[in-house]
């Protein structure tokens, strides 16, 4: 019996000497997962900190017109916020310009949460628009895409497109000057003086479109473009859009010929309507 | 087996050196957790964080998650996140009408210490049901609370801190009951006028022994509305106002449910529905013009069989309070009144 347990001690001795033998594993990415994942993090919070005039927006809500912001965001994960002045009459004590919070988060893609209330949550609140779903908004959003000075969001909850803009430090300016009221006003001008007119697009002599604008004046904001193709049928394309400080930003781009349309800007002194392609300015003609 | 040393003496080594391989392995080096391993979130502290961890998080190591996570919310329901400035004054009234009673009534913070959820979770909207209902609070495991509404809290207002008062009573006795289960007697006083549809039914719930509407869900919900509206209302209320409602009501052998419209239930007046044309035809905005329309065949009606259910269940409810957790129910709604009082002064 004693002999067993001779051999036992030296199991024990075994186990112990061998027992602590450790062999740093390297990792197959370098680091690990939750930290690569931090790392992008980092990244998309740098890409948005990092506009120094901060974001045009534009968001178009299940159940509404395209709406604009401005967002500003800081490293604190502060976000400036400046509301579409129609959200006021939606919610008189929320749609003001204020500070809110937003954080980034890894979920399914990484997403930019704006976590505390602010004017954007008038769209998803569940006592505006349609009683317990609001407007069918988002204020959980993934990153779909990136360039540097556009990024495109799609919501996490009902797929809302929401597009950030870079904006100049001239935007950022009009923006505290309440420019997108400025905005709205000049829009429902200009539908006033083009009432009974028709719009074409004048790209060249044979390339003129006709363009229908419907502006804040009808309560829709949708932007159509009609014309006949290279095989002569006749093709319409419409896109809501939401208000930028000097533009009507598309949902969806507008794609004629090879050119593709992505704002309708309005020229203040013109009193008129152009496009910008390729660093050409082609005008909205009201005949 | 011939050896130098003896079995003896090379057990003795043996056990030295397994002692020595055994603390040889001790490591000094600190423990380092992953920067953040459930998700990774980018977030900052502010000043509402610190004003939070200093009122609730220090004393009681009770978390307020105010900022938003979907994952806390069931996904049927829009709901949005609350207003940064609504969660500081939502909080410390919350705290003057939840916590401060419980323990003046205990003598110490022990009892919150000990029974208090762990999270608080606060949305800023209603949380609106698709059959038009909403719901204002959850209370799950044991662990958690969820506060819905937040952004239409206000301190100085008594109707207001009232709602979250009962709101915050109501989810804590959830809480208490999961800790400590409460007689099963309670159930068996009014077992056949639970309903799913509380919300479509239009008699009194007091003429069935209930305190609320709500209460008629199913039992665990009676039991904190009970404890919860007691609380709310106070001794005074409760006794004199609640259960002596008595406003009459059209003769129902004469006027049965749905024949007739209620004009101002106080004032006991009603009208019946075949009259309504005839009214239009003449009401001019004043009560003179409809009041000959006025059902006068009014009863007083009777809810002395309601008020001994209701008793019954306060009689358990106090009982629990004291067998369960020592706390006398009375002295405890006393103290909510005087914390309400001062909460809103």
């Amino acid at each position: 019996m004693k002999k067993y347990f001779f051999y036992t001690y030296i199991l024990f001795l075994l186990a112990g000497l061998f027992g602590c033998s450790k062999k740093d594993e390297s990792l197959v990415f370098g680091n690990a997962a939750q930290q690569r994942a931090l790392t992008d993090l980092k990244k998309d919070q740098l890409l948005l900190t990092s506009a120094p005039y901060g974001w045009k927006a534009v968001i178009f809500p299940g159940s509404d017109i395209g709406r604009g912001f401005f967002f500003k965001f800081n490293d604190q994960n502060q976000v400036q916020t400046y509301p579409d002045p129609s959200l006021k009459l939606i919610s008189p004590a929320y749609g003001d310009p204020g500070i809110s919070s937003y954080q980034l988060k890894s979920l399914q893609r990484t997403s930019l949460i704006f976590d505390t209330y602010s004017s954007l949550s008038i769209l998803s609140d569940p006592q505006n628009g349609v009683r317990g779903s609001g407007y069918s908004s988002d204020i959980e959003f993934s990153f779909t895409s990136a360039s540097s000075d556009t990024i495109r969001f799609t919501g996490n909850f009902n797929q809302t497109p929401m597009t950030l803009i870079k904006a100049t430090a001239a935007e950022y300016d009009a923006y505290q000057k309440d420019g997108l009221q400025v905005f709205k006003t000049a829009l429902i001008n200009y539908s006033t003086s083009i009432m009974g007119k028709k719009l074409n697009l004048a790209i060249d002599a044979t390339h003129n479109p006709e363009c229908t604008i419907v502006t804040d004046k009808d309560n829709d904001r949708t932007f159509t473009l009609i014309y006949t193709d290279s095989k002569g049928v006749s093709q319409k394309q419409t896109t809501k859009w939401g208000p930028t400080v000097n533009s009507l930003f598309f949902q969806t781009p507008i794609l004629y010929n090879d050119i593709v349309i992505n704002e309708v800007f309005y020229d203040t002194a013109k009193l008129s309507m152009y496009i910008m392609w390729k660093g050409k300015r082609y005008e909205i003609v009201a005949s | 087996m011939k050896t130098i040393l003896k079995i003896r003496n090379i057990k003795l080594i043996l056990l030295a050196s397994i002692a020595i391989s055994i603390f040889s392995c001790k490591k000094n080096d600190k423990l380092v957790l992953q920067d953040n391993y459930l998700g990774g979130e980018v977030s900052g502290k502010t000043a509402l964080d610190s004003a939070l961890n200093v009122l609730l998080v220090k004393p009681y190591n009770i978390e307020v998650k105010y900022k938003w996570d979907q994952s806390q919310f069931d996904k049927q329901y829009t709901i949005v996140p609350p207003r940064v400035d609504k969660v500081l004054p939502a909080m410390t009234s919350l705290k003057q009408v939840w916590i401060d009673p419980y323990n003046a009534e205990t003598g110490s913070d022990l009892f919150m210490k000990t029974y208090s959820p762990k999270q608080l979770i606060l949305a800023g909207s209603p949380i609106l049901t698709k059959d038009g209902n909403g719901i204002n609070g959850l209370a799950e495991g044991g662990l958690d609370i969820l506060l819905s509404d937040i952004n239409s809290t206000d301190p100085k207002d008594k109707a207001k801190v009232s709602d979250l008062l009962h709101l915050i009573h109501h989810e804590f006795t959830h809480i208490l009951n999961q800790k400590k289960a409460y007689t099963t007697d309670f159930n068996v006083i009014t077992p056949s006028d639970y309903i799913a549809d509380w919300y479509n039914s239009p008699v009194n719930p007091l003429a069935l022994g209930f305190i609320s509407g709500y209460a008629r869900k199913e039992p665990v919900e009676d039991f904190a509305e009970t404890v919860s509206w007691m609380l709310t209302w106070g001794k005074d209320y409760y006794e004199n106002t609640y259960l002596k409602q008595s406003t009459p009501f059209p003769d129902p052998a004469l006027y049965p449910a749905g024949s007739y419209y209620t004009y101002d239930p106080n004032a006991g007046q009603y009208y019946k529905v075949s009259d309504l044309p005839a009214i239009l035809k003449v009401y001019n905005g004043t009560l003179a013009s409809i009041s000959p329309f006025f059902i006068k065949e009014l009863v007083k009606p009777d809810y002395s069989a309601g008020v001994a259910k209701l008793r019954k269940k306060e009689a358990i409810v106090v009982a629990y309070f004291k067998s369960a957790y020592n706390i006398d129910f009375y002295s405890l709604q006393t103290n909510v009144q005087k914390s309400l009082a001062n909460a809103t002064k």
